[in-house]
């Protein structure tokens, strides 16, 4: 057994996240020990997850945090906690205690607390899937003697503490290999001070390409409008105003079409609004949030995939889409210029610019074989260079060189003489 | 009839601190010689009510630790059920529709206080709320509610919101449904208004206090701003893309944006990404005085929504004499005139609003003309007097209809 991995997420399993749950059932394959830490994890959820629920013996290998809210609530499980995490690693516990008392004093009974699971769990790498996560814990790696590796994906980079100056900075310093989706990530995180000399690995996402297969052929039937499908949570970086009025812009044009939407999230008033107030009620369906045969079956029936996205870490979605041999039309938003070649597997077009997207849209729709030629191009871009195999042995490679370096990246910056890993170690450099 | 004593108004969800334009009223209604009370469920800042001539009225929020919650409920409905045994099964009958557990236990909880109350009007400042408390239409009080916007413009098309079956039961059950616009009584009739209940009030400000300054300061750039809430009704982004849009044609610009909200991410994001930094500053939210220093150095007010009841903010800004470039965005349109006070540039249409603002950047004599032109429609028909004194009528047209 190569070794046991903690990953660090939020909530798990997840439907917006099924990435992380690929990755762990991919690495338990290749004989990893993974163990997941997550705030929440709730029955519904694991529902939508049969392939999750198929793996014996999966529950002890997901363990919620302690609770952190309320706080008295948490002052009652403190005790639970402390005795948990030392019945399962007395010295790991001992450790932890005795280094983060010199650091932060009494404190550390509260730290103790919060990172109880992760002190009993003893990996011998702990990964922060999201680097927001990891901002504020970097302490971890000198307490509990761990490599420490943290993905960015997006959110993390072009969000979170933008206007506190070296939110990252204990990041930069203390993570023994950072992980990016794509290059514009790693620039993004160049820009927010990270050194160029720091060991990181470019893995882009990747999707299952067995289950994201066209079967049949897809049914080109000239008469009917053109079907546009957009799959992604209902968010404002999602730009599904400006997919909206390009759609309109189509309508004005004379070329009919049905927009369907899969997803749901907080931005759902505002698209509505959009819908009602462009006129589009008859046009545009919200299907919600789905699973993944229905998001499978919508592709089928699908001509063009569109997003609209104004920021965009890579976006799986539009790599199921290529998958499923869809032209795809989508802005220029950070990690998507990755995604989509232009030209080739779709069109890609400048953000916040509905004309753009509209012209785009226009140019496929009377043109069924030049669909059908991107949608072709797409499928065999994915399947070259985005297939979940290649991406589990990318991150399998990344925690063995993690592995061999052996713990503790040096958390006083003017030691920091990390040798550089070859950037790109992941398949496309 | 006893008019002469004073009416007993009681309003029904405000928060604490009240909006600003919210206690303008109230302390106006109060100086007419109406006696207001305002439900919080905070503590409220004593010194603030006794300033104003208000009173208050306690209710309890629902946050908290749940013991605490639990026995509060116990006292509440033992107290209740004490002051009137009508109002607390009426109560009851109404909490059990909620689906679950936890919203019959929160709805139970947020009537209960106003269990044998009485007072000569209700007032509802807000018909979203007044949905949450249909129970106390049947109280015996005659009730006054306000569409104010969004809950009849916006709120309605959200596919899962109940708003569309709750609005047509305030309209129903309300004595007089007051309108902040002649757009919004028109919406709120597609949703059962009869016309005959509807009262349209424009809003109304000070423009003693909201006036030009004496001396500007002068700026290379064209000074804009913006005042409103970071939420998307907004429309925030589209001043942005229209800001880019002007710098890119050579023009001079600067924009301010006074307010903050759940979209604060969103905004400092597009600011970013459209390499705005030098030419924008996020100001925070900002009390009226300060508004109106912000104003009163400025060329240009922009409002970049894409729906509003009114717009208090930019009669402010026409008050001081500001020209106005707005969207097409619903009943602030009543308050000007295209081409008069300012101009109406297409929804979501950043070009538009930037060849708008370009005009006036051109044509500095162009902005103090239509600043003056807004200044006088203010005095006009908008001033807070006017807008109080028609409250105070309406509301003694409500108290009218008590049941005799």
């Amino acid at each position: 057994m190569p070794g046991r991995l903690a990953l660090v997420v939020p909530k798990f399993p997840r439907a917006s996240e099924t990435f992380i749950v690929n990755k762990f059932l991919g690495l338990l394959e290749r004989g990893w020990d993974v163990h997941v830490v997550c705030d929440r994890s709730d029955g519904p959820e694991w529902r939508r997850f049969p392939q999750l629920r198929a793996v014996p013996n999966i529950r002890p290998r997901v363990h919620r945090t302690w609770p952190h809210q309320p706080r008295w609530e948490a002052a009652m499980m403190a005790p639970a906690a402390f005795l948990g995490s030392f019945v399962a690693a007395p010295g790991a516990t001992a450790t932890y205690v005795s280094r983060g008392g010199r650091r932060f004093g009494l404190d550390v009974l509260r730290r103790l607390y919060l990172d109880a699971v992760l002190v009993g769990l003893k990996a011998d790498i702990v990964h922060f899937e999201f680097g927001a996560l990891a901002a504020k814990r970097m302490h971890l790696a000198q307490l509990l003697d761990a490599p420490i590796v943290v993905s960015f994906r997006g959110y993390d980079l072009n969000y979170v503490g933008l206007d506190e100056p070296g939110y990252y900075a204990e990041v930069w310093r203390g993570a023994s290999a950072l992980h990016f989706l794509g290059e514009d990530l790693w620039q993004r995180a160049r820009r927010r001070g990270c050194p160029s000399e720091k060991p990181h690995f470019l893995i882009p996402p990747a999707i299952d390409t067995e289950f994201f297969a066209p079967g049949a052929s897809r049914v080109a039937d000239a008469g009917r409008p053109l079907r546009i499908l957009s799959v992604g949570r209902l968010e404002w970086k999602k730009g599904y105003e400006d997919a909206l009025i390009a759609v309109q812009l189509l309508g004005d044009r004379g070329i009919p079409c049905e927009y369907r939407i899969v997803g749901d999230g907080s931005f759902l008033g505002a698209v509505a609004f959009a819908r009602h107030q462009l006129g589009l009620e008859d046009v545009v369906t919200f299907l919600g949030e789905a699973d993944r045969e229905t998001v499978r079956a919508e592709m089928l029936q699908a001509d063009v995939f569109l997003h609209a996205a104004v920021s965009e870490g890579f976006c799986n979605a539009v790599l199921e889409a290529q998958a499923m041999e869809l032209p795809v039309v989508c802005t220029d938003a950070d990690g998507l210029r990755e995604n989509v070649e232009d030209g080739v597997t779709g069109f890609v077009v400048p953000r916040r610019n509905p004309p753009a997207l509209a012209a785009a849209l226009a140019r496929l729709a009377p043109d069924p074989a030049r669909r059908r030629l991107m949608g072709e191009a797409g499928r065999r871009r994915v399947v070259s260079r985005f297939r979940l195999e290649d991406q589990i042995s990318a991150f399998d490679a990344l925690y063995r060189t993690v592995l061999e370096k052996g713990p503790n990246a040096e958390t006083d910056p003017d030691v920091s003489e990390a040798r550089p890993l070859q950037a790109g170690s992941g398949r496309r450099s | 009839m006893a008019e002469s004593r004073p009416l007993r108004l009681l309003v029904v969800g405000t928060s604490w601190p009240p909006q600003t334009f919210l206690g303008r009223l109230m302390r106006g209604l109060a100086a007419s010689g109406i006696d207001v009370s305002l439900a919080f469920s905070e503590v409220p800042d004593q010194e603030w009510f006794f300033q104003s001539g208000l009173r208050s009225f306690r209710t309890w929020s629902w946050e908290g630790p749940k013991v605490l919650r639990l026995l509060r409920l116990a006292w509440l409905s033992l107290r209740a059920f004490l002051r009137s045994p009508r109002d607390f099964s009426r109560f009851l009958r109404q909490s059990r529709t909620e689906p679950t557990l936890t919203g019959k236990l929160r709805s139970f909880h947020r009537l209960l206080p106003f269990a044998g109350v009485q007072y000569d009007v209700l007032y509802f400042p807000w018909n979203s709320v007044a949905i949450d408390y249909l129970p106390l239409f049947d109280c015996g009080m005659p009730v006054l509610v306000s569409c104010r916007g969004s809950q009849v413009n916006v709120a309605p098309h959200h596919p899962r919101r109940g708003v569309r079956k709750g609005l047509p039961a305030t309209f129903a059950r309300a004595a007089r449904v007051h309108c902040i616009s002649e757009a919004i009584e028109r919406e709120a009739e597609r949703f059962g208004l009869e016309r005959s209940k509807a009262r349209v009030i424009h809003p109304g400000i000070d423009p003693g206090f909201f006036s030009p300054s004496p001396s500007r300061d002068t700026s290379a750039a064209l000074r804009i701003i913006t005042v409103g809430s970071f939420v998307w009704v907004k429309g925030t982004t589209y001043a942005l893309q229209a800001l880019r849009l002007l710098l890119d044609r050579g023009v001079p610009v600067h924009l301010t944006l006074v307010g903050d909200g759940e979209e604060r991410q969103r905004i400092l994001y597009t600011i970013d990404d459209l390499g705005l930094g030098e030419h924008v500053e996020v100001a925070g939210r900002l009390p009226p005085v300060d508004v109106r220093d912000r104003l009163r150095n400025s060329d240009v007010f922009i409002l970049p929504s894409l729906s509003e009841g009114f717009c208090n903010a930019a009669i402010e800004a026409m008050a001081c004499g500001v020209p106005v470039v707005m969207t097409n965005c619903g009943g602030v349109r009543e308050g000007l005139t295209d081409g008069v006070e300012g101009f109406v540039v297409p929804l979501r249409d950043p070009e538009a609003m930037a060849d708008a603002v370009a005009t006036l950047a051109n044509d500095p004599a162009l902005r103090v003309q239509m600043g003056q032109a807004g200044r006088i429609r203010i005095a006009k028909d908008f001033t807070l007097d006017r807008h109080v004194r028609e409250f105070v009528s309406l509301l003694d047209e409500v108290w009218a209809c008590r049941v005799a």
